[in-house]
């Protein structure tokens, strides 16, 4: 008991040495010039560098936010890029207006999952049929072509990428007028071939690839990759061309959902497919 | 019991006098700086019975400070760093308790405990003090280098003017 006592009392004595410090700190400040010019010099400081700090993990904490936004911001200015647009422009005296439709529309998305890491690449993205997602439209993201969605359901969708083997892809060299057919043949997940080039055509290494626009998942001009290696067939007329990819499959995180307005009147013009 | 009581509201009244009316004129500096000034009302804390209760020290701490600040025109600086001491006094005590221990009823002084242990008690309760009153003085570290060379100086002058105090009047409670 006693001993409980002591240790009290022991106590009681630094509350008070405490308690008796703050009350001198605060007269220290309060009365006398040259300390409160230290106080409040110092108190300008650290409240600096404290309001900084929290004004960085707020920022940080944000960031989610952010990119939420710039990719929204992102979909938005892609729509306004020429190749989103359809040209009206059907006689010279149009009204300038009215020249130019909105053919594509971009929405932006996040892939939340992916195929185990092997062939055939497929990713599960957050946008789905309410969202005005359907198959066969294209996804891409800011470097080029990410794949084609293949299944929908109400909230998310299912994209083949590139690297999978049932994937087939209108393709052509930029700023020239070949065009061929882009597949993935397997292995080298950074490299897919691109199929049906005429021998004569005169290409470089190094040349862009790009989506030709033909059909009506992509827009024309969407990169690929470039031209890495020119392979010739024997006793063939065509060469295969080796394409190095722009994009990293293993480590997509977003991409834009690509949706033609006009598809159904382009469809229209088709062959409608064998029951 | 009385005794001590009177005793020390005595020494409390002629060691504030002494320090506010006379040694504040003493000091000595340059460029500006004041590096050495004498400080004996510690000498109150130091000279309390060794029964006095913890918090009583700190409490008659702040009131010797405060004393003196209110004539030294600084309020809080002294306090603070007589209070400090004050909360110092029972650890210093227990670092310096002799192999036999403390008489419960004594009074640490030079004629109860010895020549050198007072002295080094003195040295000790100073250095604590100075070292406190500088820095809060300073109110930062920065200038850690001036603080200890104030230290320093204002401890020589006051250690030695203390040690004459007791020298001459001896204390016995």
């Amino acid at each position: 008991m006693s001993n409980i006592l002591q240790v009290l009392t022991n106590r009681g004595a630094f509350f008070l040495f405490a308690a008796l410090e703050m009350y001198c700190l605060y007269l220290v400040i309060n009365y006398n010039s040259q300390q409160r010019i230290v106080a409040d010099a110092s108190w300008n400081y650290y409240g600096g560098i404290v309001m900084e700090r929290m004004d960085n993990l707020r920022n940080y904490l944000n960031l989610d936010k952010e990119n939420e936004k710039l990719r929204a911001e992102n979909a938005a200015l892609l729509a306004r890029l020429p190749s989103a647009f359809y040209t009206e422009t059907v006689t010279v005296d149009s009204i300038q207006d009215d020249s130019l439709r909105q053919r594509y529309t971009y929405l932006a998305t996040e892939i939340i999952n992916k195929s185990p890491l092997s062939a055939n690449i497929t990713y599960v993205i957050n946008r789905g049929h309410i969202h005005g997602v359907e198959a066969h439209q294209g996804v891409v993201n800011e470097k080029g072509v990410i794949g084609i969605i293949t299944k929908v359901s109400p909230r998310h969708a299912l994209v083949m990428s590139l690297l999978h083997r049932d994937m087939r892809l209108s393709a052509g060299l930029r700023n020239k007028s070949f065009f061929g057919t882009l597949a993935w043949e397997g292995g080298d997940t950074r490299i897919a071939t691109l199929s049906a080039i005429p021998d004569y055509a005169a290409v470089a290494v190094g040349d862009t690839v790009e989506t030709t626009g033909y059909s009506s998942i992509f827009p024309k001009g969407i990169a690929i990759g470039t031209v890495s290696k020119r392979r010739t067939v024997s006793g063939g007329s065509n060469v295969l061309l080796d394409v190095k990819l722009f994009n990293d499959f293993y480590r997509l995180k977003h991409g834009y959902v690509v949706r033609d307005l006009m598809k159904d009147d382009i469809e229209q013009l088709e062959i409608p497919p064998e029951q | 019991m009385n005794n001590a009581l009177t005793n020390n509201a005595v020494r409390f009244l002629l060691l504030w006098v002494l320090q506010v009316f006379i040694l504040q004129q003493v000091y000595w500096g340059w460029g500006g700086v004041v590096y050495l000034q004498v400080f004996l009302y510690p000498l109150f804390i130091l000279l309390l019975p060794i029964a006095t209760p913890r918090v009583l020290v700190i409490l008659l701490g702040f009131l010797m400070g405060i004393a003196v600040d209110w004539l030294y025109e600084s309020p809080g600086m002294h306090a603070s760093a007589l209070v400090f001491t004050a909360y110092m006094r029972g650890l210093v005590l227990r670092i310096l308790e002799p192999r036999e221990g403390y008489n419960i009823k004594s009074t640490p002084t030079k004629k109860s405990l010895g020549d050198t242990w007072f002295l080094q008690y003195a040295a000790f309760m100073l250095v604590l003090h100075l070292f406190f009153y500088y820095a809060v003085e300073a109110f930062t570290l920065v200038y850690f280098s001036s603080i200890l060379l104030k230290t320093m100086f204002s401890w020589f002058a006051s250690l030695f003017f203390m040690m004459v105090v007791v020298y001459l009047f001896n204390p016995e409670s």
